[in-house]
């Protein structure tokens, strides 16, 4: 085990720890939403959806607000 | 090897300023006044946890000292830094950002699997983050049974809150990738004071960094900004 | 002393929605109560709501839930008073701070509040950012005329000694209706219910608790504790008065452990403004739930039979 935190970085720059950071804070903040993303979504909508008759058929309702979305996500093109 | 104050190039950095909501551009105008140290509570009790020297490192450009630091797992989020600044700089959203980049780098994240359980049991199960139980028997004496207590006070036995609540918050953490990030470290195993073996009991004190939780490779932290202090209560659990 | 230019702004509602803190509905339900019942006193009814959770505060700041997780959560809270068209007042700094910071945030930044609403209607709701977040500090410090004159049970010859706390007047830097540095409107209510405000030199000390630090770093923590408990002891109070159900209950247990471990003998009581406020408007005693408190107990008790309560 390294005795300080040079000798754990080795010759690893803060550059480089910088530009790890900043790709996991893009990716954090980012309001897109690809098509990875969108799938990883849906099995918490169904198991909403599930849950009782009330909240199904208020998925239901969002579904028209969400046709646009998913197209984006799957063609990869903004409208 | 040497410590490089500043290891990264200029055009790094005016990529680096923009990030999570901006803060990197609040954190250049400190003043290095130290008026925030002067009164932060962590600092009283242990000298090495200095937040003006953090906000040096984070705009110079030494950011592996921070994330690597066991200090900044220190702050008391007490936001009398920020109270005091003359810059108006919001120093814990700082440490608040900063925990996250340095959990993506391995760091902390024993820290945060002692918290999971309240989130995993608690919040997602009843929409509460504090429950009912008690660890400590004096205290267990002293008050009896709280639903009683409840009562008497004029309110339900325990508090309600509706099945369609828990399941829509089960759905914001699904959906937001809450749910996944509790799996990856991998659920609650909290130890019980009670029931401690003389194995766990030596563990306990040393605080023996585990090198993985749940999935994830973690790495040991660094008391990078001076002698840490705090000791009296050492043995506390 | 109070900026009274905030102060006014603060609305005297007819209703308002009553937000519940999870370390008050489950350790210490006096608050609660006494919060309730103070504020019908006072002439605001105050609005339950079955579906309303934990303000996400706790879990955000334990790194638990990121941002992106607790964010609509505070809007599906917010959006259960907005439903309702009230405004919302909360028992806990932590609470306040959460709300307000993210609430605000949400609000000025378009895009984020769009993606947050895209959850909130798949759920049926919307979130709108127009229910205001009082503190039950501050609407009590607004309606201090009305608590003046209904005073029923005077703390007279009752020491008191005050703990604010950090996040309302520490995060609240520009919105808070007090300085952070020498605030003085929880002296002035006790001053109104009858009672005797007692100094101490560590009046604006954290009280310890650190968020997780009482969790994750618990040395650091008692350190801290056991220095503001040992300057209150001296002031020798009968009361500590505090704002914010984890302050009550890291100062209140916090003792029983120091005492356990025989590093003194602290035998504060600690109770909450709204607790206070309650015993001195005249709630019945079993709203106050003292039976929940640990340290103290005797001179809680000592302190009711000279009140006549």
């Amino acid at each position: 085990m390294a005795d300080n935190y040079l000798q754990e970085y080795g010759k690893e720059t803060s550059q480089e720890v910088g530009e790890r950071t900043l790709a996991y804070f893009q990716e954090l903040f980012s309001l897109e939403m690809p098509l990875g993303r969108m799938m990883k979504m849906m099995p918490g909508m169904v198991k909403f959806m599930l849950h009782s008759k009330d909240t199904r058929e208020d998925l239901f309702s969002f579904m028209p607000q969400m046709m646009p979305m998913m197209k984006q996500a799957i063609t990869g093109k903004k409208e | 090897m040497l410590e490089q104050v500043k290891d990264w190039s200029d055009d790094f950095y005016e990529r680096w300023k923009p990030i999570a909501m901006g803060f990197v551009n609040d954190a250049e105008k400190c003043l290095q006044c130290g008026k925030c140290t002067g009164q932060c509570p962590a600092a009283a009790v242990t000298p090495s946890y200095n937040p003006r020297k953090m906000i040096r490192d984070l705009v110079n450009g030494n950011i592996k000292r921070i994330l690597s630091s066991a200090e900044l797992w220190q702050c008391f989020f007490c936001s009398g830094c920020y109270s005091v600044c003359p810059m108006d700089i919001n120093f814990p959203f700082f440490v608040f950002m900063l925990r996250l980049a340095a959990m993506n780098e391995g760091y902390g994240w024993e820290d945060v699997k002692q918290l999971e359980g309240y989130a995993e049991r608690d919040y997602l199960k009843k929409g509460i983050t504090v429950s009912t139980f008690e660890r400590n028997p004096e205290v267990i004496e002293r008050i009896g049974d709280i639903k009683k207590i409840r009562m008497e006070a004029g309110l339900p036995p325990e508090r309600k809150v509706t099945d369609r609540t828990i399941a829509e918050i089960n759905m914001i953490s699904d959906l937001s990738g809450m749910t996944s990030f509790m799996k990856q470290i991998g659920g609650v195993e909290l130890l019980d004071c009670q029931t401690c073996t003389p194995e766990q009991e030596k563990r306990c004190k040393t605080k023996p960094m585990p090198s993985k939780v749940g999935k994830i490779k973690t790495h040991y932290r660094f008391y990078n900004y001076g002698e840490p202090g705090g000791k009296k209560n050492a043995e506390a659990r | 002393m109070p900026r009274l230019d905030k102060v006014v702004q603060i609305p005297k509602p007819k209703d308002i929605f009553f937000f519940k803190s999870c370390v008050a509905s489950n350790k210490y339900p006096g608050i609660e109560a006494c919060a309730w019942e103070s504020l019908k006193i006072l002439g605001v009814n105050p609005v339950d709501s079955d579906e309303q959770t934990c303000c996400g505060g706790f879990v955000t700041f334990a790194n638990v839930a990121a941002p992106t997780a607790s964010m609509p959560a505070v809007a599906r809270n917010l959006s259960l008073a907005e439903e309702k068209d009230l405004d919302t007042v909360v028992l806990c700094n932590g609470c306040w701070t959460f709300l307000n910071e993210f609430g605000h945030f949400m609000n000025h930044n378009a895009e984020v509040k769009a993606s947050v609403n895209m959850m909130m209607n798949m759920m049926g709701r919307e979130y709108k950012g127009t229910s205001h977040v009082f503190h039950i500090a501050e609407m009590f410090y607004r309606l201090k005329d009305d608590i003046a004159k209904n005073v029923r049970r005077p703390l007279t010859g009752i020491k008191i000694a005050t703990h604010y706390g950090c996040h309302y007047l520490g995060g609240g830097k520009y919105s808070a209706i007090d300085d952070a540095q020498a605030p003085t409107y929880m002296e002035e209510l006790i001053d109104i219910l009858g009672g005797t405000v007692v100094p101490y030199t560590a009046n604006r000390e954290c009280c310890g608790t650190g968020f997780t630090q009482i969790i994750n770093g618990k040395d650091l923590s008692l350190e801290h504790t056991q220095r503001k408990l040992d300057s209150v002891k001296e002031a020798d109070p009968d009361f500590l008065v505090v704002q914010c159900p984890y302050c009550h209950s890291q100062l209140d247990r916090v003792q029983q452990q120091l005492n356990f471990r025989k590093d003194g003998e602290y035998e504060t009581p600690v109770i909450h403004i709204a607790q206070l406020i309650g015993l001195g408007l005249g709630v019945p005693a079993g709203k106050l739930a003292f039976g929940a408190h640990i340290s103290g107990r005797k001179r809680l008790d000592d302190v009711m039979k000279r009140i006549g309560a």
